[in-house]
């Protein structure tokens, strides 16, 4: 007797553990079925940078399509917008560039956007922000190569020759004069551009229901994730300028907002041991050195990448004037060269233990 | 009590653990790393496996080290050798690109901490 209640005793204990082995794995089962829409991913080099897409949708099948459309789109400008292609498209940067015309080039609307919104900035930058200086970018590689500093007289040279103010645009002809000796570069505006024309390209993609555009690091979300509420935020991590495994603060964004961040540690070039930023001065050919970068928070990821390098080559109270007397709402935050953090009142974001991470930063109030 | 009663408990028991096992395991063992070189896909390396392996595609060579569930490149053929600097990579939101070779390595999986959709 006693034997046999044993036995049922474990019989019960068994049924009960068993029972509960199952709800859980059920459980587990059911949460990963109803939590975000299945999604697809793909990277691709192009613009000499990474471009990732992140699509969320029911339809895989379709969502590759959109996908395929998206990177075909990408490709396309990239042909236009690569200043330094042999063999250019007709219409694109690198023939603009080459041209023996000074007055109403046909340009391809693709090229004529970029520049036209990047010359905007121009002046309100104090003439820092030039995208007539792709001999400087070149000079500045050249150099690294034979590890010597550019002489003033090669700098100022160039910059003289550049002159922004004489370029002028015919949005309604779609063409463009400019004074021999200006060389565009869309370095600062292709990542941005073509963000903004994928954002509109997979808006128009049935299947698309969500979107993460990382444009090298240029990034722009779209609709939502899945069904919950916390679906439609994507969560973003800020990398530190100076580890760049670790992160120090994270952006959350929502359907048609951009993020775009400039600094010194992504591209540099090195002479004579010392790093010098990509983003070079308008005014003085050497980068600046006010900060080690810079984020921009708005709707146009075009408007985030050219602010971003707009804000990088000026102080940070100039760069809040010019925030503040945009048409559009743009949130900023800035990282100075001694590690403190400022930002606008908008920009929001979840900082980490900030004096847990490499680079001694701060953040400081205003 | 009734034999056929014992096996179907046990049934039940052994049938409760393997579930058990299978979400452990899936929950652990699917990370990845995928090579591809100039947008083509030229490997996938399992993150549980140490392993140090070279990969030759046309013109471009490199050597990559997979060593606690994350990976590095040792060694390539490019200027800075910024993405040899970068070291090792271990989450899904972490990748190493090699510009000049047009080289990436992404990670695959589920062990993304804090559930980041992106890093920049």
């Amino acid at each position: 007797m006693y034997f046999v209640l044993k036995i049922k005793n474990i019989k019960i204990i068994l049924i009960v553990l068993g029972l509960l082995l199952l709800a859980v794995g059920g459980y587990l089962l059911f949460k990963q079925q109803q939590s975000t829409l299945p999604s697809i991913f793909e990277g691709r080099v192009l613009m000499d940078t990474e471009i990732d897409l992140t699509l969320y949708g029911l339809d895989t099948k379709r969502l590759n399509t959109a996908k395929i459309g998206g990177f075909q789109l990408v490709e396309n400008i990239d042909k236009l917008s690569n200043a330094l292609l042999e063999d250019p498209l007709p219409g694109s940067i690198a023939w603009l560039n080459s041209s023996p015309e000074t007055t109403n080039i046909a340009v391809d609307p693709d090229v004529l956007a970029q520049i036209s919104v990047a010359k905007e900035y121009y002046l309100p930058s104090n003439r820092e922000y030039n995208i007539g200086l792709l001999k400087l970018s070149s000079l500045f590689k050249q150099s690294a190569l034979e590890d010597r500093l550019p002489t003033t007289e090669e700098i100022n040279t160039i910059i003289a020759e550049s002159n922004l103010d004489q370029v002028t645009i015919d949005l309604e002809q779609q063409t463009i004069s400019r004074p021999l000796g200006t060389y565009f570069d869309l370095g600062s505006t292709g990542k941005g551009y073509s963000a903004d024309r994928l954002y509109d390209y997979l808006l128009t993609q049935k299947s698309v229901q969500g979107a993460l555009i990382n444009a090298g690091g240029t990034i722009k979300v779209l609709g939502l994730k899945g069904s919950k509420e916390e679906d439609a935020i994507f969560k973003i991590g800020l990398q530190s300028p100076d580890a760049k495994q670790e992160i120090i603060g994270t952006v959350s964004l929502t359907d048609n907002q951009s993020l775009a961040t400039s600094g010194d540690y992504y591209r540099y070039y090195t002479i004579k041991g010392q790093n010098f930023s990509h983003i070079l001065s308008g005014t003085e050919g050497f980068p600046k050195t006010y900060f080690k970068s810079v984020s921009i928070c708005t709707s146009s990821a075009l408007n985030a990448d050219i602010l971003s390098t707009v804000l990088y080559l000026i102080p940070q109270e100039d760069g809040q004037k010019l925030l503040e007397s945009l048409p559009f709402k743009a949130e900023a935050l800035w990282i100075t060269s001694e590690g403190k953090i400022l930002k606008t009142p908008g920009f929001e974001i979840q900082f980490k233990e900030l004096n847990k991470l490499e680079g001694g930063y701060f953040y400081e109030e205003k | 009590m009734k034999k056929n009663e014992i096996v179907f408990l046990l049934v039940l028991a052994v049938l409760s653990g393997l579930l058990l096992l299978f979400f452990l395991l899936t929950n652990n063992a699917s990370t990845k790393a995928i090579i591809s070189i100039d947008n083509q896909e030229i490997a996938t390396l399992d993150l549980n496996k140490n392993i140090i392996k070279t990969f030759t595609d046309g013109h471009v060579s490199l050597k990559v080290e997979v060593k606690n569930k994350s990976i590095r490149i040792i060694e390539i053929d490019c200027p800075n050798h910024l993405c040899v600097k970068q070291g090792f990579i271990q989450t899904t939101k972490e990748k190493i690109v090699c510009l000049p070779n047009k080289v990436i390595i992404s990670i695959e999986g589920k062990n993304n901490e804090e559930n980041l959709d992106g890093v920049q």
